[in-house]
């Protein structure tokens, strides 16, 4: 199935090990991406907080190009802050999302309906349906299809899945993933590539997000909190599959492990890193751009150690 | 007169109390302070009030105190806390509109650091329609002091800006902008090279 494809800033920007990883693992299960001409930011954290009608209108201009530009029914998007961005501008513009009155500096919901739509100067027609990673993989059958597709085992190498939390929350943007207390389907695709998923306590915590950069303590150590469980149940790596969740945990690690006296280390990657490994994948097409080091996982699978 | 001060401060609970209703549609005189949502917030380790006593305060309409809070700036919208409340309370979306509140109040003093960083934020994305590799946003670690592009910045590479021109009929992301915003005339950012980035600081 063709679908529109939006990488927003960061993955564009710093996670070329993701993007790559991901095309990879797209072309296996037969997703075909075409990514949207002329976007922008999605606003995200910061629109969310600092101003209603960018919250609404960013994301919103970007749904409308997509409509204009690629004519696909489904936007895809693999960063989850992304995610929640679009979905909470589509979900504002059908019911209002319950938000119904005086926000700064603007009065009402439908005159920032209005504003972001003239504003946009494109037809918005709402039809376009938002899908994070998990939703896309799910659609295409991914489990059954990582088990067709398996190159290289991952020899039961021990991991946990961090889901983080715009993936899964809130469970009205994310009807088809079913409970979000219960979700396994990072699991499923890790145990279908060979690898050994352990269960775990913060699988879908929160890390700190943008805490640890704008109050560096404060979020350093709720990403502490993470990374102490992980390596207390014995993971040898965390999957992840936010850039934000990634920066935090792989390239802050030892900030945030040094703030709670831990000495520890443990690497961190993409699960497209991961499945792409799997599914045969050249290793040196592949961006690895780890703050931690990877090797010892490289040398558990029986890779050529990498770049780090 | 002790008749005078309570039906006040009644008044004063039942006033924020509406306020909060109004805006969401939520009654929270239905929180049974059962403290699932504070037992649940990975970011309470760095709150003074956690959720649940935030929603204790509005019901006793203390309003500055919530306000001035700067729980609400810790808080980061994970929405486990809506996923779990037993009496289907959206605590996130409280502390969301609380926070536009806040920010309308101009109470954030005590979170300036965050206000500031999504001000930062906000604002590269206007000149640019992207956040920009290699540009100042204080990414950065304790260890590895920000700037230039920090941390994040190791890693990025240049890439066509692409959202300030008019492609196909799509107006640029300056023009949506200035309409959005309503800036009648001004001219567009200049077009300048992405500047070098710098190295780590060797100590």
């Amino acid at each position: 199935m063709r679908v529109s494809y939006f990488p927003g800033c960061h993955i564009k920007n710093y996670d070329t090990n993701y993007e790559k990883s991901l095309d990879v693992v797209c072309k296996q299960l037969g997703v075909e991406t075409e990514e949207v001409l002329n976007w922008s930011c999605c606003g995200g954290e910061a629109g969310e907080r600092l101003d209603l009608l960018t919250r609404v209108a960013y994301p919103l201009r970007n749904l409308a190009v997509s409509e204009k530009l690629t004519k696909n029914p489904v936007l895809f998007t693999p960063c989850p802050h992304c995610y929640r961005a679009f979905s909470f501008s589509r979900h504002f513009m059908e019911n209002g999302d319950g938000y119904a009155m005086d926000f700064p500096p603007h009065t009402d919901a439908e005159e920032i309906k209005n504003k972001s739509l003239q504003a946009i100067g494109l037809p918005y027609s709402g039809k376009t349906e938002i899908k994070n990673l998990l939703e896309i993989f799910e659609e295409h059958q991914a489990s059954a299809k990582i088990k067709k597709f398996l190159l290289r085992d991952l020899k039961g190498l021990k991991v946990v899945a961090y889901y983080g939390c715009k993936t899964i929350r809130p469970s009205v943007y994310t009807e088809d993933l079913g409970d979000p207390e219960k979700i396994d389907l990072m699991e499923k695709y890790l145990k279908s590539a060979g690898a050994e998923p352990l269960p775990w306590r913060h699988a879908t915590t929160c890390n700190g997000s943008y805490l640890t950069q704008s109050a560096p303590e404060e979020g350093l150590r709720m990403t502490a909190e993470i990374l102490k469980e992980a390596l207390h149940v014995g993971a040898e790596a965390i999957v992840v599959i936010c850039p934000i969740c990634f920066h935090n945990l792989d390239a802050l690690q030892r900030d945030a492990l040094r703030l709670v006296g831990e000495r520890a280390e443990i690497p961190v990657f993409y699960l497209t890193e991961l499945l792409a490994v799997a599914m045969g994948a050249n290793i040196a097409k592949l961006d690895w751009t780890h703050t931690m080091k990877i090797d010892g996982v490289f040398k558990k699978l029986g890779l050529a150690v990498g770049k780090k | 007169m002790g008749i005078q001060l309570t039906i006040e401060k009644q008044k004063r609970q039942l006033d924020f109390l509406n306020w909060v209703r109004d805006t969401l549609g939520t009654d929270l005189r239905t929180c049974t302070l059962c403290g699932i949502c504070t037992a649940c917030c990975p970011a309470r380790v760095n709150m003074e009030f956690a959720p649940m006593k935030i929603i204790e305060l509005i019901r006793l309409g203390e309003r500055d105190r919530v306000l001035t809070s700067k729980d609400l700036w810790e808080c980061t919208d994970c929405k486990l806390c809506t996923q779990r409340c037993p009496v289907e309370i959206p605590v996130a979306e409280v502390l969301d509109v609380l926070r536009y509140l806040s920010l309308k109040e101009s109470r954030t003093e005590r979170s300036k650091s965050r206000v500031d960083f999504y001000a930062r934020f906000l604002e590269q994305v206007k000149t640019y329609g992207r956040l920009e590799p290699g540009e100042d946003l204080g990414w950065g670690t304790p260890s590895r002091p920000g700037g230039g592009g920090g941390v994040l910045g190791m890693f990025a590479k240049k890439q066509k800006r692409e959202p300030l021109a008019t492609i196909r009929d799509v107006p640029s992301f300056f023009e949506f902008y200035k309409k959005l915003h309503g800036i009648a005339e001004e001219p567009p950012p200049e077009m300048k090279p992405t500047p070098p980035r710098k190295g780590r600081e060797k100590k």
